[in-house]
């Protein structure tokens, strides 16, 4: 099927406002995607948003009013651990900023004022008053008030599982290793792997996770020359009262949605230049190339390109771009796709 | 597996390709290319390839060395082999080290023939006569095969392989090699070689 810019965009629009729609934000989307099954990683898509929605600042402002009113289930430092690169970092930064500004029990998130450079328009449309949040993080966004329509995340939603184990074991590692062990399908996890899933340094991993071995709240084992670590679901889903067959899979948010923001990005960028087939099938490749390990965890094989050669790789991209809009917004039923 | 052979056909889209990598990163580039590459582009063979060799680059009308490739030009090959399926090494610099050093023919560059592959890319290919130069001590230095074949379709006239094998004599001028030199163009049906 060609691929259509347009189209994908949309899918975009309907899978984000559908995910921010079950964790709270205002929203008329009803459609299911595919993920409606999955857990949702707050921070993974916080930051997918952040870079995407400026396109439609409707959405980016009911995000950021969202970010206001569940902040405190928000982790900071996971949220910079997934960043990459400063503008993200700062992005992430004037985030917080405003939400800090405008709920005053997140009021130390506005106190950071990082000197900036000239601001950097964040989307095309007119700026006539810039937000001041916005501004002290260098980027040119019209001043938004709270729309004051979120409400607080439903920690009963299956998909909002991360926010219940936050509730119960604080914003941290912990809760995010729970998260990965009780939705992963795999009972042998080695600390490298639920260390990537949890979004926390390796060390602080490591340590959360000898402490709750010797607490038995989880087991240890061995996995070759490697420790690996799992948790009997049955008794830890009955603690939490859901069914074991009703616990959300877990998704690698984290590598689906990088690759598909930087697919986004990419024809944002290969809009604003002029280049022939050759060119354009090339850089294509490269990116694709760059993502295979984040489409990996997505679910999406590359296929083998030997006979795709110049200008004909375009038709493979449109296949993987396809692929991936599928995995994450296609209606969906049976075991989840992208638990690995 | 990558595909190690260059057909005619894919030699000109190669460079065209190459051509449009430079571009896309503001670079501009002047090869020197000699063997089956430059053979084919200016017609005088009709084969495949394994590489491109590039004896040199030309900057500002001299020849240059080529070894190791400049960075932009490296990664723009790189790019084109991963677009096309080729070898990394399909843009071969690897005869510039010797060829430049050992010194070219007399009139080399005087006889390039210079084709154009998009604004960032020229390409310099060698003459006929320079290519018989190269061939023939090619020939002698290893051996038969594809060189013999291309001497033979180049139709080297007897003149012409004595110039070639005399210019041969100034990169080596050991005995054995002046005595293995007679011994070829002996082969190739020139008698009186007073070399």
């Amino acid at each position: 099927m060609p691929l259509s810019r347009h189209a994908l965009d949309e899918r975009v629009s309907i899978f984000l406002w559908h995910q921010w729609g079950m964790l709270g934000v205002s929203s008329t989307e009803s459609t299911g995607t595919t993920r409606d099954r999955n857990v949702i990683d707050p921070e993974a898509l916080l930051l997918f948003t952040l870079l995407i929605a400026p396109r439609e600042p409707r959405l980016f402002g009911e995000v950021l009013d969202w970010l206001r009113v569940n902040g405190r289930l928000m982790s900071v430092s996971r949220l910079r651990n997934l960043t990459r690169g400063d503008r993200e970092r700062r992005l992430v930064g004037a985030a917080l900023a405003w939400a800090g500004m405008h709920n005053p029990r997140l009021q130390l998130w506005a106190a950071r004022s990082p000197t900036a450079g000239d601001p950097e328009p964040l989307s095309e449309i007119y700026v006539q008053q810039p937000d001041p949040a916005f501004a002290a993080w260098g980027f040119l966004w019209p001043t938004t008030t709270p729309s004051n329509k979120s409400g607080e995340v439903d920690p009963s939603r299956r998909e909002a599982l991360a926010f219940r184990l936050r509730l119960l074991f604080g914003v941290g590692a912990r809760a995010e290793i729970f998260r990965f062990l009780l939705t992963t399908s795999s009972r042998e996890r080695t600390t490298s792997e639920i260390a990537h899933a949890a979004g926390f340094g390796r060390r602080n991993v490591a340590d959360a996770l000898e402490e709750l071995v010797d607490a038995g709240a989880i087991d240890a084992g061995p996995r070759g020359r490697a420790r690996t670590y799992g948790l009997d679901r049955e008794r830890w889903a009955g603690f939490l009262g859901i069914e074991t067959g009703e616990l959300p899979p877990h998704a690698d948010w984290r590598r689906s949605l990088r690759a598909l923001g930087r697919v986004v990005v990419w024809f944002d960028e290969d809009d604003s230049v002029e280049r022939s087939p050759y060119l354009r099938a090339s850089d294509a490749r490269q990116l694709v190339e760059d993502l295979t390990d984040d489409l990996a965890a997505a679910g999406v094989t590359v296929p083998h390109t030997s006979d795709a050669h110049g200008a004909d790789y375009w038709e493979v991209f449109e296949r993987v771009v396809n692929e991936l809009a599928d995995r994450l917004t296609a209606p969906h039923h049976g075991s989840s796709p992208f638990d690995q | 597996m990558p595909d190690s052979q260059l057909t005619p056909e894919r030699i000109d889209e190669l460079l065209k390709a190459l051509g449009e990598q430079l571009m896309a990163v503001g670079a501009r580039v002047e090869l020197v290319v000699i063997g089956g590459t430059a053979l084919v582009a200016l017609g005088l063979i009709k084969r495949s390839t394994a590489d491109v060799d590039v004896v040199a680059l030309m900057e500002s009308g001299t020849l240059a060395g080529a070894d190791p490739l400049p960075e932009l030009l490296a990664e723009a090959s790189r790019r084109v082999a991963a677009d096309f399926d080729l070898l990394e090494s399909w843009l071969n610099a690897e005869p510039s080290t010797d060829l430049l050093r050992l010194g070219l023919p007399e009139g080399f560059e005087a006889r390039l023939i210079a084709t154009r592959y998009g604004p960032a890319l020229r390409v310099h290919f060698a003459s006929r006569l320079d290519q018989i130069h190269l061939k023939l001590y090619a020939m002698v230095d290893r051996g038969l095969g594809k060189h013999e074949q291309d001497i033979r379709a180049l139709a080297a006239t007897s003149a012409e392989l004595l110039q070639a094998a005399r210019w041969a004599r100034t990169l080596v001028p050991s005995e054995p090699f002046r005595v293995e030199l007679i011994e070829v163009l002996r082969y190739l049906g020139v008698s009186d070689a007073s070399i």
